[in-house]
């Protein structure tokens, strides 16, 4: 969030300076203010959820969280809902102190190197392929289409009083390596919850 | 800390006990209650904290994801707490994002954001808390937690304290007030038995020992110093029963003295007084004990001894002897001698005085006596001189000291016949001194020796002293010096000299008078009788001359008694003696020089100049005769001095002349002088040195000088000069031309056949007279005596133009008729003839017409000239 100071020395990466200045701005905007859900745009808000709940998910040591010269990527499978998109939003947003990769899958083959997989509602018939992929392995699925969390998301986007909520899979989280801190928890509807064993 | 010192000892350790168990608790109890509430605080502030702590991360992913309800949510979950009365959560930007009330109506807004606090304020507990998660920063959750609990468990706890403190403090009471009796009952025990001890002073009592504390320890010392003490009373009793005893006699010593004992106190207030005291001044023992002794003392004295006091009481002198008058009972006056003392004690203070003293009345008297007797001796004008029987000097007065030179000092001791050398006139000195011891007293005329070696006249009363065995004791002499006297009986006997000479003198002179009348008027007639040319007018003269000198040997004479006679009147010496220089000059040796020294402005001197010239001329001739045929000179001095009694008393005559201004005549030579012998006999009637000298030349010096009020001195050293030094008083009127006579008229026959009485007992005289007044015209009746005349006069009293009265007749006198002519005419000329001077006349016939007076001898033309004068008058 305290990432105003840094927009001006970024680097020329992208078509127009002027341009992401704009973006960047108005993702800070959009991000640090107050998030009028009629006025911002839902995947605006949909984007910087994504970074906010990485910072209640544990990854497993094996996913090099700590090392932060490698990025943190985030994939996206299926039609990709973010305008405007997450690249120009992560340009300088950083997750974990790692640079954010964005990148877009078209197969379910390169599922296994990302830390975030969105699975866009066009996905929504492939779904249980994705989360035989997924299975087992370090990745925080998030959903925005209903149902998707039933199944085995472990984090869905819904809408709930013209606000942007979410529900945890708490099942489906137990059961991945990832940890998610209770306070997560407290806030998301629980979806299948852990039932304490007696 | 006072109060408690005049508290019995139960008490003061009852207050000391609970003094101390309430200090203490009271101290423990606040500490405790100080450390009860911060306790209780910090168990408020921890739970508060916790409060905050818990909503706090429950607000971080409502905050993350902004989710407002659910913050609010979490917020409502606090009210569960019922301390929290109002809490707030902030955003990260510091505005309040969910605020919570307990009681709406109460609803404030939310205090600004601050940092991590936890802050008692209002009442109330106010905390902030930051909400962080994983390093990021939420927000911050505030917390209002009301204190009433706290409160409420801090009255509670105060409550139970003080309860507790009461109770505690009952039972501190309780413990001390049975405790302190182990302290205080012995001790009360030991001063019930002081006291006892000293009510009764049974020092026989003792204390009971109970314990071996202190106190114990102290009840033996106790014990042991009553045992100290008594031992000591009854050696004291001992000592003092020894001292009464020791007093006792002291006291009979000092009361049956007869000196006088006092003691007394720097104020003067006696505090003992022994029995001789008291019964000399008929005082009580009270009254000495309540008074000084100042009032006893004379009030002539009391000065004195108060200086003596202060000097005694200021420890100036340790001791004084003192002797002063004091007041007797009677009224009458005592001597006292006293010695006062001051009494030290051991540190060297002055505690009282002591004096002794003794009635010295009685020779205070016989003292008083003796210095009575000793003025009395000392005033006396006769030299006192007592010797003892060795003729050792014991007494030698003033008097004495003043006449013989010698101090008393000087000579007491001495042997007074060695002191003072007596020659007793014609008799040896031993002898005279067995007679005298023989007489047992003498009295006559010595001459003596002063110290300075001059002798002198003394007159001796002599005494021998004997003591009752009739032992010669001494000797006592009153001696007067006699001089004066001696001086004054020379006086009187040259004064009785002159007088009788005087007598002699003038009775001689009246019958030579009268004989010289006789000789001088005949040779007048005769004169006037004779042819120029006769050879006997020289013979006539030479009667004459020797008539004149014979004449002026009578005036010699009555000069010398003093009954010369006087025309008095202002003379200056000065132009007299000038006037006498040549004739002077004629009848001195032309060996000798004659100086002239004259005082200017000389007063003049009422003085006869005839008698003045007498003495000038007899002076200088005598100072001629004294240098002879040598070379000399004579100095004639006059001039003016003051003489005093001193100086008058080397003059002659001695005469009680006054002291004062005189003008003085001196004639000085460089002659042969004389010897102090023939100085005493220079004036003495027919004493002379010269050959041809009859001796009166200086005698009738001194007869006028007498007669004019002088005096004469004389002083003369043989071979060196003699001075003669006259004086005269001096004339008030100033300086006078000295009287030149007029020259007589030539004789003519003025008489013109006027009738002139004659009257005259000596027929010479008488017969001459008429014959001289028929020659110059006038027609003469004589009358052989007083009675005669008188017959004649009354009888032809018409006639009569003068009357010619001698003065000395018998049957009637002279006088008597003078008298019975004035009564019969008042204006009929009378002169008077005698041979005695004029002022004596003149003072008997003052005021009674007396016309003019004729000194007998006298020459016709005197009487020409006398009768010229009275009748111009007439």
């Amino acid at each position: 969030m305290k990432t105003s100071h840094t927009m001006a020395s970024g680097p020329g990466q992208l078509k127009s300076a002027k341009i992401i200045f704009c973006f960047a701005f108005l993702v800070i905007l959009l991000a640090s203010s107050r998030p009028l859900p009629g006025q911002e745009k839902e995947y605006t808000v949909k984007a910087v959820f994504l970074e906010k709940f990485t910072r209640f998910v544990n990854w497993p040591e094996a996913s090099g969280m700590a090392d932060t010269s490698k990025p943190f990527v985030i994939a996206i499978i299926g039609e990709n809902p973010f305008d405007p998109p997450l690249e120009q939003l992560y340009a300088r947003q950083k997750i974990r102190g790692k640079k954010v990769e964005i990148r877009h899958l078209a197969g379910l083959n390169a599922i296994s190197d990302c830390h975030l997989l969105f699975i866009a509602t066009s996905m929504k018939t492939r779904l249980p392929g994705i989360l035989d992929a997924t299975r087992n392995k370090p990745i925080l699925t998030v959903g925005d289409t209903e149902g998707f969390a039933e199944p085995g998301v472990l984090i869905n986007f819904y809408f709930a009083d013209d606000k942007i909520r979410f529900e945890i899979n708490e099942s489906a989280v137990q059961a991945s390596p990832l940890s998610m801190s209770y306070l997560l928890i407290q806030v998301a509807k629980i979806v299948n919850p852990v039932v304490e064993q007696p | 800390m006072k109060i408690l010192q005049n508290l019995s000892i139960k008490n003061k350790l009852v207050v000391i006990i609970l003094v101390v168990s309430v200090m203490t608790m009271v101290a423990g109890f606040g500490l405790y209650t100080f450390y009860d509430i911060q306790y209780l605080r910090k168990d408020l502030e921890n739970d508060a904290q916790l409060n905050a702590r818990l909503g706090s991360e429950y607000c971080i992913a409502p905050l993350t994801f902004r989710y407002q309800e659910e913050v609010a949510e979490v917020l409502k979950k606090l009210a569960a707490v019922p301390s929290v009365m109002a809490a707030c959560v902030y955003d990260e930007y510091g505005q309040p994002y969910a605020v919570f009330h307990r009681r709406e109506d109460q609803a404030v807004p939310p205090p600004p954001v601050r940092e991590d606090t936890v802050e008692f304020a209002n009442e109330h507990l106010h905390v902030f808390h930051p909400i962080f998660y994983q390093n990021l920063r939420y927000g911050t959750i505030y917390l209002k937690v009301s204190t009433a609990s706290l409160n409420e468990t801090i009255k509670k706890h105060l409550r139970i304290m003080a309860l507790l403190m009461a109770g505690l403090i009952g039972l501190s009471f309780f413990l001390a007030h049975g405790l302190q009796r182990a302290i205080s009952k012995p001790i009360l025990h030991l001063a019930d038995v002081t006291r006892e001890l000293t009510e009764k002073g049974d020092y026989t009592l003792r204390v009971k020992r109970e314990g071996s504390d202190e106190i114990g320890a102290l009840y033996d010392r106790f014990n042991a110093m009553v045992g100290q003490i008594h031992q000591r009373e009854s050696e004291r009793d001992r000592a003092a029963a020894a001292l009464r005893e020791n007093e006792a006699r002291y006291r009979t010593v000092v009361e049956n003295q007869t000196e006088f004992i006092i003691r007394w106190r720097p104020d003067g207030v006696r505090t003992f007084a022994n029995e001789a005291y008291r019964r000399y001044f008929d005082l009580t023992q009270e009254q000495v004990l309540s008074s000084g002794f100042m009032g006893l003392v004379a009030e002539e004295d009391r000065l004195a001894v108060e200086e003596k006091i202060s000097r005694l009481v200021s420890g100036t002198v340790a001791s004084e002897i003192d002797i002063h008058r004091v007041l007797k009972p009677d009224g009458s006056i005592g001597w006292q001698e006293w010695i006062d003392q001051a009494i030290y004690d051991e540190t060297g203070r002055i505690v009282e005085f002591q004096s002794i003293g003794r009635d010295i009345t009685e020779r205070k008297r016989a003292e008083e006596q003796i210095h009575y007797q000793a003025r009395l001796l000392a005033s006396v004008s006769d030299a006192i001189v007592a010797s003892d029987e060795n003729h050792i000097l014991t007494a030698w007065n003033a008097a004495a000291e003043a006449m013989y030179g010698w101090k008393a000092g000087e000579v007491l001791g001495q042997n007074g016949l060695e002191v003072i050398q007596t020659e007793f006139a014609g008799a040896d000195k031993e002898q005279m001194l067995k007679a005298i011891a023989a007489a047992g007293q003498f009295r006559g005329e010595v001459t003596q020796v002063r110290k300075d070696g001059t002798r002198f006249p003394v007159e001796v009363n002599s005494m021998v002293l004997r003591d009752e065995q009739g032992k010669i004791t001494g000797f006592v002499s009153a001696n007067r010096d006699i001089s004066e006297r001696k001086r004054l009986e020379n006086a009187m006997l040259q004064a009785q000299k002159l007088e009788s000479l005087g007598v002699l003198a003038g009775g001689i002179a009246h019958d030579f008078n009268n004989m010289l009348v006789g000789i001088l008027g005949n040779a007048g007639l005769a004169l006037m009788e004779l042819p120029s040319q006769s050879p006997a007018r020289e013979t006539i003269k030479q009667i004459e001359i020797a008539g004149q000198r014979a004449a002026e040997l009578v005036r010699q004479m009555l000069a010398y008694s003093g009954r010369g006679r006087f025309v008095i009147q202002p003379l200056n010496l000065n132009a007299l003696i000038e006037e006498m220089a040549h004739l002077l000059q004629v009848t001195i040796s032309k060996s000798v020089i004659l100086k002239f020294n004259f005082a200017r402005d000389l007063a003049a001197v009422e003085a006869d100049a005839t008698q003045i010239r007498q003495v000038i001329m007899n002076l200088v001739v005598n100072a001629a005769e004294a240098i002879g045929e040598k070379n000399g000179v004579i100095a004639i001095t006059t001039g003016a001095m003051r003489v005093d009694d001193e100086y008058l008393a080397e003059t002659y005559p001695m005469s009680d002349l006054k002291p004062g201004n005189f003008v003085f005549l001196e004639v000085a030579d460089t002659g042969c002088g004389m010897d102090a012998e023939t100085q005493a006999r220079i004036f003495d009637p027919f004493f002379t040195t010269k050959f041809t000298g009859r001796g009166l030349g200086l005698a009738a010096v001194l007869g006028i000088v007498r007669g004019h009020q002088g005096a004469i001195k004389i002083s003369s050293t043989p071979g060196r000069g003699t001075t003669f030094t006259v004086f005269l008083p001096g004339c008030q009127a100033g300086a006078a031309a000295a009287q030149v006579e007029q020259g007589l008229g030539s004789s003519s026959l003025f008489g013109s056949g006027k009738r002139v009485l004659v009257i005259d007992d000596d027929d010479t005289v008488r017969d001459v007279t008429s014959r001289v007044l028929e020659k110059i015209g006038f027609s003469v009746l004589q009358a052989a005596g007083g009675s005669d005349g008188l017959v004649t006069f009354r009888s032809r009293a018409h006639e009569i133009t003068c009357v010619l009265l001698d003065l000395t007749m018998p049957n009637p006198a002279g006088e008597e008729v003078f008298r019975e002519i004035r009564r019969l005419s008042l204006d009929t000329p009378v002169i008077l003839m005698s041979g005695y001077n004029e002022p004596e006349i003149s003072d008997r016939f003052t005021g009674k017409g007396l016309t003019g007076f004729l000194q007998k001898p006298y020459r016709p033309e005197e009487l020409e000239k006398l009768l010229q004068k009275a009748l111009q008058r007439s």
